[in-house]
């Protein structure tokens, strides 16, 4: 008996977050979240009993803010992510340095799909 | 043209005394205008206003009184002698029906040299490069003085392949603070590198004798308080001619499009913005189309709850995009959300209480808030019986800085308990998504006469933690 894989949520649009939370949690996620800002999000990574699994991230968050320093504190760790946006034309940005290139889901898009990318993003390849 | 850079340049005493082909430099400015020696004498008529009705090339020569049959305009001849004396400028109207404004010109220091007719009205539009009628004017330095030195534009008359300056504007010369422009060769005015784009902009009008239209280009402004700002330019650069016909120079004019191009981005940025927005909206209406068919048992059941809700979402929406021009206090929103219930509603409902000005997204989330109170009365709760009513108390909530609003429905004959308010989205709505959402205490009791819901929330949104 493994236990359920955690995942972050990172967005700031609660109605969208609540409907993550309950997709993924009836998929078999433990859902981490939804945070809504970068700070909230990085404090929940850097927490020593994280444990994270893989995270979804929306873009552009309140205030101006993106979850770039989100996804550089999940790529540190090694621990992988999506991203889930309403804005991908400040992706390009965000994403060069990264490789392999995170997938991006580009709201709104159909929650089963957003099922599946977490699910083969946790999914160790080759088993 | 003002070459949008900087850079030292020590004065230059030698210069040759300035002869561009003045001909060329009103035919750049694209002025229609006739102009006069002391004498009345006509010296000068540009191409503009060659297609003016009896302006011809043989008024050259001829004395400004021939003017006043041509025109139409008596005593045209007086009125120029008038100015001359410094009387001002005066304003005719010719037989044809547009404005003439007549001027004198002086010299630097003020001698008055002659008498400028100029055509104000639109006129026919003439191709660039029609033949001027002119004669040498005596001192083409004054004429240049009283065309161009105000112009709200920087002009620069340059000679030969090095585009040796030979006449700046005080527009130019703002471009240049502490440098003498005149006698100074474009590359010790500008150095390549840090505007290429005025180098082949003068370098293409002199080497083909055709006018050249510049990008827009930019550059980055600090002044000398050490703030910088950046500016954006467009320009023209005119070839001026000797009278043999070879090209001794180009005319530059460059206009400030700053304003134009903050104009551009700001579009550009509202487009993106729109964007985002869009799409963050459908995803919204996909959360609540979600959550409304989760527990739906009944199909038109489900389609009334969803179209209210987006009818809601609406609502909600209009505060986001007013910003901050939108007042929002907390009574209207209570009350706009009950009108949708038809206006006997407000027979039933007693709305007490301090009101308060909410905050954009504080007023958008509370209408999604309220709506779902409303809609579930109307299901489940007092509007659904005879006699319940309502009672919605605003007030200051426990701490300072904290607003409150309690819920409380009454009905003597309550419908039996549904502890379920049909699709569990509202419950869910106004129990945890809309407390977290505002940093917000609340709590949802069903008691015998009917729900009270109390919600207590921040009067700002606290900051991003």
């Amino acid at each position: 008996m493994t236990r359920r894989p955690r995942i972050l949520v990172v967005e700031d649009e609660f109605l969208y977050a609540a409907l993550l939370k309950r997709i993924l949690s009836d998929a078999g996620f433990e859902v981490v979240g939804p945070h809504a800002t970068v700070d909230a999000a990085i404090a929940e990574i850097a927490a020593a009993n994280s444990g994270l699994d893989g995270a979804t991230l929306d873009l552009s968050l309140a205030g101006g803010q993106t979850s770039g320093p989100v996804a550089q504190a999940l790529w540190d760790r090694g621990i992988p992510f999506l991203f889930l946006t309403g804005d991908d034309s400040i992706l390009d940005a965000s994403a060069a340095p990264m490789s392999p290139r995170p997938v991006v889901l580009v709201k709104p898009v159909p929650v089963a799909r957003v099922v599946r990318e977490v699910q083969s993003m946790v999914t160790p390849p080759h088993v | 043209m003002a070459d949008g850079c900087t850079g030292s340049l020590d004065r230059r005493t030698d210069i040759p005394a300035a002869q561009p082909d003045a001909a060329s430099i009103l035919r750049a400015a694209g002025v229609p205008v006739i102009v006069a020696d002391r004498n009345l004498t006509i010296r000068f008529i540009t191409s503009q206003a060659l297609t003016r009705p009896g302006i011809t090339a043989d008024l050259i020569g001829q004395s400004a009184d021939s003017l006043t049959e041509t025109l139409g305009t008596r005593g045209l001849d007086n009125e120029m002698r008038e100015v001359m004396v410094g009387a001002g400028s005066r304003t005719r109207r010719t037989a044809s029906g547009e404005d003439l404004r007549v001027a004198a010109c002086h010299d630097t220091t003020g001698g008055v040299t002659g008498c400028i007719l100029q055509f104000t009205g639109t006129g026919p539009v003439v191709p660039p490069g029609g033949d001027d009628a002119y004669s040498l004017l005596d001192d083409n330095e004054t004429l240049l003085r009283d065309l161009l030195s105000n112009a709200p534009f920087a002009v620069g008359i340059h000679r030969g392949p090095e585009h040796t300056c030979i006449f700046a504007n005080d527009e130019f010369r703002t471009w240049h603070p502490g440098v003498e422009p005149l006698g100074s060769t474009l590359a010790e005015r500008c150095v390549l590198g840090e505007n290429p784009g005025a180098h082949k902009l003068l370098d293409a009008a002199f080497q083909t004798g055709k006018a050249q239209i510049a990008q827009t280009t930019s550059y980055l402004e600090t002044r000398p308080d050490g703030q910088t700002r950046r500016r954006y330019f467009s320009g023209v650069a005119e070839p001026y001619r000797t009278r043999s016909g070879a090209v001794a120079g180009v005319m530059a004019m460059t206009f400030e499009v700053t304003e134009q191009q903050m104009w551009r981005d700001r579009q550009e940025l509202l487009v993106s913005e729109l964007r985002h927005r869009v799409k963050n909206l459908l995803a919204i209406v996909q959360a609540v189309a979600a959550f409304s068919a989760y527990n739906a048992s009944d199909k038109d059941d489900l389609l009334d709850r969803l179209q209210l809700r987006l009818e809601a979402i609406g609502r909600a929406n209009l505060h986001l995009v007013a910003g901050s021009a939108m007042p929002r206090p907390l009574h209207d929103l209570v009350r706009q959300e009950l009108d949708q219930l038809g206006p006997e509603i407000h027979d039933r409902v007693t709305l007490r209480g301090a009101d308060a000005e909410l905050e954009a997204a504080t007023a958008s989330t509370i209408v999604l808030a309220l709506h779902e109170l409303t809609n579930n009365a109307v299901k489940h709760g007092a509007f659904a019986s005879e006699d319940g009513v309502v009672t919605i108390e605003c007030g200051s909530g426990r701490g300072p800085n904290e607003l409150s609003l309690v819920w409380s429905e009454h009905a003597d004959h309550p419908l039996p308990e549904t502890t379920e308010d049909g699709d569990g989205f509202g419950k869910l709505l106004l129990t945890e998504l809309v407390p977290r959402e505002l940093g917000a205490h609340a709590s949802f009791s069903y008691r015998p006469d009917g729900i009270v819901y109390e919600l207590r929330f921040p009067a700002t949104m606290p900051a991003p933690t």
